[in-house]
């Protein structure tokens, strides 16, 4: 099957979304030549070109929000060419694009940068993909503001409710307890998320995170949701959700709070309570 | 009554269930106790706690799925031994031990442990099951008193006889000369007819203690609970409506349809116009026939809400209908638009329910 640009814009001018991403052409990082790279750099711009032509003759495409596509692998040279021929166009946003799950955190940084550097301040920048909540920091830091909730589905699926620091529940507590009040929290990783599958839950009355207000934990137990795990029951991954999304947006909220701040210090000592581990970036 | 078999509706919060217009759900002992076990579930808080149902509930025995579900089963009168058929440990349900379990889940109405026997079986044997189950009944009943639960809890007993005519009637005699909080009509659905299961239902029901909640297990569809009601039944519980919404068929006015069937891809309007639940107030048949196709999670959830509330809303209807004294008119009118499933289908699905039930 062959998706074209002309075939993806009929798709967009039914779905009416308020943003759209143009369609592009992004290679995964270690495994492509150099050739290969620049031809998707190239080829999306040509893409990009195209939607912008098709946009400008239909009402219904200028109503919807255009996100150009940021490609270019690993190349940071072919990143900030197409980040810096991309921002020439007359889009409303960016999607850095091609992020997959091998990279080193030090590259993941860096390329991100690359590519976000170049952009102008005032636009949002997406990113899709982020499938651990450690890089969610990583990749604000480097300059991205918009993200999915792919990591609240991959901690669903695997049975996982997130108890990292929002500034709305005592996240230091419950990993105090969820380890035993004598160890000293400071000389471990601490958890960002509790794994429900663990025979430990079995009998513990305990919402999923103490002070969260999810209809998760208003209502039900670990011990519940460990239940509903081992007898493969559908309301496992429904309640879940409900308590790793509130908890996201939580998380979500607590950060455009601590970045509103013009203290750098505020953004270091919530990043400090969020403590996610360095073998949890990509986990 | 929804069934809640291993302490949840699938895929429904007890407040989305509450929310459709259901008041009392059914839980089954047999997988509790297996998984998470009672003395969890007592701790817990018992049910009500454990799975946060704010409404009575209903535990079922596990008579039947220790008889169906577990294998190198053994039935004397001391009750029945079992292998579990998820770790194949061996377990002995006796009479007082199935009702100690229901009490130490605590639910609000328990059942007798019954023999099962199935559908085809000779007239000897169904003899022999329903004999051992009036014994068994006198024995659950006499454990229930001196357990000090009732009369705060209320416990069934249970009718049985198969497909024997002469037996239904002996077994209504012998449940019935002992003062149980309610009666139930049991060992029915498991592959008769439907004129044999309404036959039965009816020659039990009015036999029945007029003041009495009258039960009719495992039954049904919607059109079964209409021809229940007629014949003096009380209650109902079924997996049917949650199970068959899995697999994307829904109920409507007139009869069954398959959302995942291409002529839902493109229908604008819910799947059934008549429907107030928040599937069809909110979603095309496009859309739940898309879920289904995706295998979303959501289809799942959108068809069991539909599917809970056309049968809570027949049996509010039927309500409405006995009180305003045209039971028999909106029968009628229901039962002929109502187009049930072809019956050979339906028996085949049963089947192959009841076969792959130890998943």
């Amino acid at each position: 099957m062959k998706v074209s640009v002309a075939g993806y814009m009929e798709f967009v001018r039914a779905s009416r979304p308020n943003v759209f991403e143009s369609l592009c052409d992004s290679v995964s990082s270690q495994t492509n030549k150099l050739k290969r790279v620049r031809k998707s750099v190239d080829r999306t711009l040509r893409f990009l070109d195209q939607t912008l032509a098709m946009r400008q003759n239909c009402q219904v495409l200028e109503e919807c929000g255009l996100l150009g596509a940021v490609v270019g692998g690993d190349v940071y040279e072919e990143r900030v060419r197409s980040a810096t021929e991309t921002v020439k166009r007359p889009v409303d946003g960016f999607v850095i694009e091609g992020f997959d799950l091998e990279h080193s955190h030090e590259c993941y940084q860096s390329i991100l940068q690359s590519a976000t550097s170049v952009l102008p301040q005032s636009s949002p920048r997406f990113i899709h993909g982020v499938y651990s909540p450690g890089d969610i920091l990583t990749a604000v830091e480097s300059g991205v503001d918009v993200f999915d909730s792919a990591c609240v589905l991959t901690a669903t699926e695997n049975g996982c409710a997130f108890t990292f620091h929002n500034s709305s529940s005592d996240c230091v507590e419950n990993r105090r307890e969820n380890r035993g009040a004598t160890e000293n929290i400071a000389a471990e990783p601490p958890s960002h998320q509790i794994d429900l599958n663990d025979e430990k839950y079995a009998m513990d009355f305990s919402p999923l995170l103490r002070g969260c207000e999810c209809y998760c934990c208003v209502h039900h137990t670990r011990a519940y949701i460990h239940h509903l795990l081992i007898t493969r029951e559908i309301l496992a991954s429904t309640l879940l959700m409900m308590h790793n999304f509130t908890h996201l947006m939580k998380f979500f909220a607590s950060l455009r709070d601590v970045l509103r701040s013009p203290l750098e210090s505020d953004y270091l000592h919530f990043k400090s309570l969020c403590a996610f581990p360095e073998h949890f970036l990509h986990a | 009554m929804p069934v809640a078999t291993q302490a949840t509706v699938k895929s429904l919060t007890p407040e989305e269930v509450a929310g459709i217009g259901g008041r009392v759900v059914l839980s089954n002992a047999y997988h509790l106790y297996l998984r998470p076990g009672v003395q969890t579930v007592s701790s817990l808080g018992g049910l009500h706690g454990f799975m946060r149902w704010p409404g009575p509930i209903l535990t079922d025995s596990g008579g039947f799925q220790a008889f169906s579900m577990g294998s190198l089963r053994k039935v004397t009168d001391a009750g029945i031994r079992f292998r579990s058929h998820l770790d194949g440990s061996e377990h002995h349900f006796t009479p007082e031990l199935a009702t100690m379990n229901q009490v130490g889940l605590g639910a609000d109405i328990i059942m007798c442990f019954d023999q099962c026997i199935a559908y085809g079986a000779s007239e000897r044997q169904v003899r022999q099951a329903m004999e051992r189950t009036h014994r068994w009944a006198a024995q659950c009943h006499r454990v229930h008193r001196d357990s000090g639960a009732w009369p705060g809890r209320a416990l069934f007993g249970i009718v049985q006889g198969g497909t024997f005519s002469h037996l239904r009637d002996e077994s209504t005699q012998a449940i019935t000369a002992i003062p149980f909080d309610g009666y139930a009509v049991g060992g029915l659905a498991v592959g008769e007819d439907k004129e044999q299961l309404y036959g039965f239902t009816g020659q039990v029901a009015a036999q029945l203690p007029q003041d009495k909640p009258r039960y009719l297990m495992g039954v049904g569809s919607p059109e079964d609970l209409v021809e229940g009601v007629a014949r003096g039944i009380d209650m109902f519980d079924c997996a049917l409506p949650t199970r068959v919404a899995r697999n994307g068929a829904m109920f409507t006015p007139d009869g069954r349809v398959d959302v995942t069937k291409r002529r839902f891809a493109e229908q604008h309007g819910p799947v059934d116009e008549e429907c107030d639940c928040y599937a069809c107030a909110n979603y095309s048949a496009a859309y739940v026939h898309h879920l289904f196709r995706a295998k979303e999670i959501l289809g799942l959830r959108l068809a069991s809400t539909h599917n809970l509330r056309f049968v809570l809303r027949l049996m509010e209807r039927i309500r409405e209908a006995i009180l305003e004294e045209r039971f028999t008119s909106f029968s009628r009118e229901f039962l002929d638009r109502y187009r049930p499933t072809d019956e050979t289908a339906r028996q085949e699905q049963k089947l192959r329910w009841l076969q792959e039930r130890g998943t």
